[in-house]
């Protein structure tokens, strides 16, 4: 079991001091695994902690935040303490991000497939006509359409949904192992993303990639991840696979989560037992108990014992 | 295609500037008193002297009259005669310009090859000596005056060291100046294949160079430092970091993602030096064209001032027609 395990965090902590006094603690004490060819979904409202999970896994926190405590072990090595020169061997290589707001995260001078042509000879010292070639492989790979003159594009020429295909294709462009996705789909409309998450999910299944998949959607995670983890104020409150989260939430911000996101009054039903009685005493401290206990098998609950 | 086009186009937009420059600063010489008439003959003149004098020079017309009869000869190439040199005014700018462009333009690309190593350095090595060198740099930089740091320099490689060049011109007293292709001796003496007349024009240059060098490399700097700084904390450099890209390849991009800003820095610089760079041309004897004007500006001798104006008018056009060309160079989002 252990062998197949592609990225695990154990008790992952990071902070963001502040100027003078106290700071923030966006991650608390995280632990998941991934194991190989698996999904896992991290779903969480905006601060939850889910951004700084992503970077805190390619070490690239925004200043001032950075990793306190906890390992992040992808295969037997600790990113954590890992050097700088290891790190970039594996970022883009064998570890790929692939980000929200597209057309921000690539340079605007340069044209895509300069950019993915960088990443490939950095990573795997191919020649002018092999990286061509590849770049332009890759590029038919996440269908973009016409994609011998797409190579001479300028990000600002793309559309959000094509720029989304050029991120797909700098992440996968390395054959890695593991990819991270954050929040990949958020500024798209509906019907780009769910062209998007259709080719994320065929290729997934191509390349047997695990994935670390961060959305605010849940509705989005249901349809596309093996294991969901729910984050709330930088703690996991609730993980389990997939079918067992939707059949038997138990934390109450799961619950409200699950309400939240159900668009007729039966299901809404079903979800909301009694909010009254615990969501005022939860929200107002975020009191939110140091014991996951493990409820059944892989189902794991924040709850006092 | 395009490109042609909006050449044309910005060229277009040349000649109402040039006439908006024109009148504004003919009509404010005219506000400063002063008479030239007066001034030419001395205090002892005649009055019928003057008189006709004011009659042969037009200054007996209305101003409105003035001022079209100045048009008419600018646009047929002729800026007036100078009384104090006692020539026309495009032949006196036509050797001066060249000199203060020479002076001007070799002092930006020394200010810029120190200037933006040291920005880039400084705003990558957060904790280091370059980047609170470069804070001293920018304060001092920024609050010297370039003529005292020319007079301490003449004062320190010239009368102590002696290692400097005369601060007297351009060239030494027996050297004949190289054949007139471009005007500025650093080309010409090249040109002419003249090893001799090139050293001393470079003695010659050393100083004031280094002078207005140094006090504008301190704009670069700053300006450079900030939008590195900005730029390594962009979007697109973290993730660029983030697909494993090398040191060298992301400071290359985020230097690319900076000439815009550098170049804008470089060419408000470009435009003050034309007029701004007097000082230092008093300082040591250039001949330049800002000192030419200066002397105009307190004789009331109006011609070499407006001819001054209208050249450097021009001079500004055309470096902000190159500057714009550069910025598409540079910036694809531009080109549409």
């Amino acid at each position: 079991m252990n062998t197949e395990i592609s990225l695990s965090l154990n008790n992952l902590t990071v902070d963001y001091p502040g100027y003078k006094g106290s700071g923030t603690t966006a991650v608390k004490d995280v632990s998941f695994s991934i194991s190989k060819g698996k999904v896992l979904g991290l779903v969480g409202e905006s601060g939850a902690g889910k951004t700084s999970i992503a970077r805190a896994i390619t070490r690239q926190l925004v200043e001032p935040g950075e990793i306190t405590g906890g390992e992040i072990f992808f295969e037997d090595k600790d990113i954590v303490t890992m050097s700088q020169k290891d790190l970039k061997s594996y970022l883009g290589s064998q570890i790929s991000l692939i980000v929200p707001n597209p057309k921000s995260e690539l340079d605007p001078l340069l044209t895509i497939g300069r950019q993915l042509g960088d990443v490939v000879r950095t990573h795997l010292k191919l020649s002018k006509s092999e990286t061509k070639q590849a770049v332009l492989d890759v590029l038919e790979a996440v269908q973009i359409p016409d994609h011998n003159s797409r190579f001479s594009a300028y990000p600002h020429e793309l559309s959000g949904g094509m720029a989304q295909r050029v991120i797909i294709a700098m992440s996968l462009i390395c054959n890695p192992k593991f990819v991270i996705s954050d929040d990949a789909t958020s500024g798209l409309d509906v019907t780009v993303q769910r062209e998007i998450m259709k080719l994320m999910q065929k290729i997934i299944k191509e390349k047997n990639l695990s994935v670390l998949f961060i959305t605010r959607d849940i509705g989005l995670a249901a349809h596309f991840c093996d294991h969901l983890g729910l984050l709330f104020r930088g703690q996991i409150v609730e993980l389990a696979p997939i079918n067992e989260f939707f059949k038997n939430p138990i934390h109450p911000y799961s619950l409200a989560l699950l309400s939240a996101f159900s668009h007729s009054a039966k299901w809404r039903k079903v979800y909301s037992t009694d909010p009254e009685k615990w969501s005022k005493e939860f929200f107002k401290d975020g009191n939110v108990p140091n014991s996951l206990i493990e409820v059944d098998e892989g189902h794991l609950v924040r709850m006092e014992k | 295609m395009a490109l042609l086009r909006y050449i044309g186009r910005r060229l277009l937009f040349v000649l109402p500037q040039l006439f908006g420059i024109v009148a504004v600063s003919f009509f404010l010489l005219k506000m400063i008193p002063g008479d030239p008439a007066l001034l030419m003959l001395g205090p002892l003149a005649s009055q019928e002297a003057i008189d006709e004098i004011r009659s042969v020079m037009g200054l007996d017309k209305s101003l409105i009259e003035q001022f079209i009869i100045y048009l008419e000869r600018v646009l047929s190439g002729d800026l007036g005669t100078s009384w104090q040199t006692t020539k026309p005014v495009m032949e006196d700018l036509l050797k001066r310009f060249p000199a203060t462009m020479e002076l001007v333009t070799l002092s930006l690309l020394f200010a810029l090859i120190i200037g933006i190593p040291i920005g880039i350095l400084a705003s990558l090595l957060k904790k280091s000596i370059i980047n609170k060198f470069s804070t001293y740099y920018g304060l001092l930089a920024g609050s010297l005056p370039d003529f005292w740091l020319g007079l301490i320099f003449i004062f320190v490689f010239y009368t102590i060291l002696g290692w400097a060049a005369a601060p007297m011109g351009r060239l030494d007293l027996g050297i004949l100046p190289p054949t007139v292709v471009s005007g500025s001796y650093f080309i010409d003496s090249l040109i002419a294949g003249d090893w001799e007349t090139f050293g001393n024009v470079v003695a010659h240059l050393t100083l004031p160079v280094l002078t207005l060098g140094l006090i504008n490399a301190g704009p670069i700097i700053k300006m450079t430092q900030s939008t590195m700084d900005r730029l390594l904390e962009s979007d697109h450099i973290r993730y660029a970091r983030s697909c494993g890209l090398g040191e060298f390849q992301i400071v290359r991009r985020a230097f690319r993602n900076s000439l815009p800003s550098v170049l804008t820095i470089v060419s408000v610089l470009y435009s003050f030096l034309i007029g701004g760079a007097v000082l230092v041309e008093i300082v040591f004897s250039w001949g330049g064209a800002g000192q030419y004007a200066l002397s105009g500006v307190l004789n009331a001798d109006i011609n070499p001032v407006m001819g001054f104006v209208v050249w450097s008018a021009i001079l500004c056009l055309v470096l902000y027609l190159i500057v714009d060309l550069l910025y598409f160079a540079i910036d694809p989002r531009l080109r549409d």
